[in-house]
């Protein structure tokens, strides 16, 4: 008859398959750890105060003083997304003083003092549809290497020429100018976050046609972050 | 018959057994401890949420729907006295009391405690108006050192029309007890102590630590900062709102088509 091998594990085989468990829980922990990060940027997405202060802007753009300028009518259809500047509510003097105020209360990032260059973006009310090659989606714009000086400008010294005009800046400041001009136009987070919202493929119960994305610098009280909202918008 | 392994193990081997369990067993108890803090904190930080979004909804449901036509903020202060601690007198009240007292030569009172009130009266399109009051005594503690050594923490906020305000008591996250006139470097003391020294004052772990009311430019701009020693400064509750604004008719708008 065939002997048994009843010699039971060796000390070699007992520490192989504990190292082998501990890796493997090892490798769980750490796959796990990231949801906890995600968790805490996601608290920053659409919270209360973002809610309210999408709306205010939404208010702006649904009132008829506000009107995408000529020449950038079709940056929607073409780029996916036009900037909301606060210089093009042109209807009423009021309304465009009241616009940078606003802006500036709601801690719009990226701001000027005339409340343009706000990170402001106004969308079709949908995201995305692999479907439609016809026009840019949203979300396809942030998969782009955009730099900040191609949303408005040829090259980078044109950028960089129109940076030095500004009266923020003074000539020495050309290094900045440079290096910003370099940078992409949508920041890691904001592509996140809207890599985060859904496609939006039903229709708005409000018949909302398109809808504006902001980005809010939170500095008050010595604070220091970004958050995010979205709404729809009917014009 | 079989015969059976009865070779057992070695003294070696079950001491690096053991060694082997008892180092993964601290291991996995570090990170279920800390797991377990940070589910406290997430529970605090949901009361804060709740808090936070239950009272910025009541105030821009009144700004949006009914409308702000005007806004106007004041900041006032109000005083506890050495004679009677539970009654709060403001600068007014003090002052004519102590003229009293002065007349009659008594002793005069002076201030232990100074609680801040700041007040924003709203008045709505329907005519209506509304109130919101935060109110704010410091305790001494590490945090603020300058705080009162004989009344505890003090915090409030009210809002709603002038004859029906409602009270929104902040959210219960934890507090300590603090007491200045311990000679240790921690000067830690029990609050729940019904012994405790008189000088020993309850600190809220969350606080309103800082207030910023601007109703300039036609935009009304509410700021309550909240304080954690967990959060620092990261919660707040920030209530921005036109005054006065009327958007076009919808009849006057083009709709595009882009």
């Amino acid at each position: 008859m065939k002997k048994i091998n009843s010699s039971g594990f060796v000390m070699a085989e007992t520490l192989i398959v504990t190292v082998f468990l501990t890796v493997i829980f090892a490798m769980l922990y750490s796959s796990f750890l990231p949801f906890a990060g995600e968790y805490e940027k996601r608290e920053n997405y659409d919270n209360i105060d973002g809610k309210y202060a999408v709306y205010w802007i939404k208010r702006i753009i649904e009132d008829s003083s506000y009107n995408i300028p000529s020449g950038k009518e079709n940056y929607i259809k073409e780029r996916g997304y036009i900037r909301f500047e606060c210089s093009d509510v042109t209807g009423d003097d009021e309304k465009r003083a009241f616009c940078i105020n606003m802006v500036r209360s709601l801690q719009v990032s990226g701001c000027d003092k005339y409340g343009d260059k706000c990170d402001i973006f106004i969308t079709r009310y949908r995201l995305n549809n692999v479907n439609d090659s016809s026009r840019k989606w949203f979300k396809e714009a942030m998969k782009d290497d955009t730099k900040k000086y191609q949303e408005n400008y040829d090259s980078v010294e044109d950028y960089v020429a129109d940076c030095l005009t500004d009266t923020a800046h003074t000539s020495s400041d050309s290094e900045y100018c440079n290096t910003e001009a370099e940078k992409r136009l949508f920041s890691s987070g904001f592509r996140d976050y809207v890599f985060f919202l859904p496609e939006y493929t039903a229709k708005s119960l409000n018949y909302a046609n398109y809808r504006v994305i902001a980005r809010f610098h939170n500095r008050k009280d010595n604070n220091n972050y970004y958050s995010y909202a979205t709404i729809e918008v009917s014009r | 018959m079989k015969r059976l392994n009865n070779k057992g193990i070695t003294t070696i081997e079950v001491l690096i057994c053991f060694v082997i369990v008892v180092t993964i067993t601290i291991s996995i108890y570090t990170a279920v401890a800390g797991f377990n803090e940070r589910k406290t904190l997430e529970g605090y930080k949901e009361k804060i949420y709740s808090y936070k979004n239950l009272l910025t909804k009541e105030m821009q449901d009144d700004f949006i729907k009914k409308g702000l036509t005007s806004a106007r903020y004041e900041k006032e202060y109000y005083y506890y006295a050495n004679e009677d601690l539970n009654k709060l007198y403001s600068e007014q009240e003090l002052k004519e009391e102590n003229a009293s007292r002065e007349a009659e030569s008594l002793p005069t009172l002076s201030p232990v405690a100074t609680k801040t009130v700041y007040k924003v009266y709203c008045t709505l399109k329907d005519g209506s108006e509304r109130v919101l009051e935060i109110e704010q005594l410091f305790a001494a503690s590490s945090y603020h050192l300058g705080g009162s050594t004989l009344k505890d923490d003090e915090f409030m906020i009210r809002y709603g029309s002038p004859d029906d305000m409602i009270d929104w008591d902040l959210p219960e996250v934890g507090y300590s007890g603090y007491n200045p006139n311990l000679n240790t470097s921690a000067k830690d003391c029990d609050v729940d102590d019904p012994y405790r020294s008189g000088y020993c004052r309850k600190v809220q772990d969350l606080s309103i630590n800082n207030v910023i009311i601007s109703t300039t430019d036609n935009i009304l701009s509410i700021y309550i900062g909240f304080y954690h020693p967990e959060f620092a400064s990261r919660y707040a509750i920030n209530v921005v709102s036109p005054i006065n604004y009327s958007s076009s008719d919808d009849d006057t708008i083009s709709n595009w088509n882009y």
